[in-house]
């Protein structure tokens, strides 16, 4: 076999990790700004990455759309955030949950976590329910707390940036910290609070798939609400597909069936489909393409 | 309507109202906005703020 074919047939099997480790460097391209302990400043910063990366990241060449969004909110001339809402919508329409797995930097780090050979928590009733989490604190610490300061306290918090965020502290804090000297002198309480916050998901990470993606993080659940009708995504072929469920027993994350809310589009599905009924397209291309809505619209097909 | 046609205009909806508001954006100047608070280290973001 040739090198060539050697390279490509790796490149196969690895395509999505490629592309994460891709999109991690292009979203921090400011490689210089690690060694300085200083942040990016250019014209990109005002163009939004689909995926959680800390704009106060040393590498980040873009913002971070769940900062951005929060700090749009909170702002005092009180403006519709027509700009971020608009390319939440984008992003979500062309990729829904795409984005977390594929183009997430922080989703990446969460699955390289969880390839140490440890013993892993499965999946069930506990992770379907606390998938239901990352509602709340998008509605509540990413909109409610920081529109409500906004409206009728003197200035406004992003709160989930500041309590909550571990990609912050791993990407923003811990970099910024160790090679600022004026930051170090000024750091307090909040940051230990955050950096257990960090200390916790990262244990978290060695037991459970993903923790933060399926438990916690507000951008999954903005665009889980397009995964549905994304234009990039899986899709089952109605006419292959026996209904043997496997796609939904092989994936690690909390699906009830292919691109539902849950499902990051990582292919550990299409991969395990004897049937090969699973396909990663653009567009619709099988002719009879399965939905869910369509299922509970017509009892007889489930 | 087939689901698939559905799902495609569904998508086509969203990408232009997608476009409508980043374009409503860029007139109030939002993108200037976003530029102004992702320029600075953002002290709430390490844990300082």
């Amino acid at each position: 076999m040739s090198a060539m074919s050697q390279i490509y047939g790796w490149y196969r099997r690895s395509k999505r990790r490629v592309i994460q480790l891709l999109a991690a460097l292009l979203y921090n391209l400011n490689l210089p700004g690690f060694a300085n302990a200083s942040i990016y400043q250019g014209p990109t910063k005002a163009i939004c990455a689909p995926g959680l990366n800390c704009y106060s990241c040393p590498g980040a060449i873009g913002a971070c759309p769940i900062g951005s969004l929060q700090a749009a909110l909170g702002a005092a001339d009180r403006k519709l955030p027509f700009y971020l809402v608009g390319t939440i919508l984008a992003f979500g329409a062309l990729l829904g949950r795409t984005v977390c797995g594929w183009l997430c930097p922080f989703g990446l780090i969460q699955e390289l976590l969880d390839k140490l050979p440890l013993p892993k928590l499965r999946k069930g009733a506990w992770s379907r329910a606390l998938s239901r989490g990352k509602y709340v604190v998008l509605g509540l610490t990413v909109i409610a707390i920081p529109l409500g300061l906004a409206l009728f306290a003197t200035s406004s918090l992003p709160f989930f940036c500041a309590w909550l965020c571990p990609a912050g502290t791993l990407e923003a804090g811990l970099p910024l910290l160790a090679g600022n000297e004026g930051l170090r002198a000024i750091v307090g309480w909040q940051f230990v609070v955050k950096l257990a916050v960090l200390i916790l998901f990262v244990i978290a990470c060695l037991f459970v798939y993903r923790p933060f993606c399926r438990f916690l993080c507000p951008l999954g659940a903005l665009y889980s609400f397009f995964n549905r009708v994304a234009l990039l995504r899986y899709r089952v072929d109605e006419s292959r597909c026996t209904h043997c469920k496997t796609c939904v027993e092989v994936c690690k994350m909390d699906i009830t069936e292919v691109s539902d809310r849950e499902c990051v589009q990582c292919g550990a599905c299409a991969r395990h489909c004897e049937q090969q009924a699973i396909a990663f397209t653009l567009t619709g291309l099988f002719k009879n393409e399965k939905s869910a809505h369509d299922e509970r619209k017509s009892p007889r097909r489930a | 309507m087939k689901p698939v046609r559905r799902h495609l205009i569904t998508a086509a909806l969203l990408l232009a109202l997608a476009l409508l508001f980043i374009v409503l954006g860029l007139a109030q100047g939002d993108a200037l906005d976003t530029l102004r608070k992702a320029a600075l280290i953002c002290f709430e973001c390490i844990g300082i703020g």
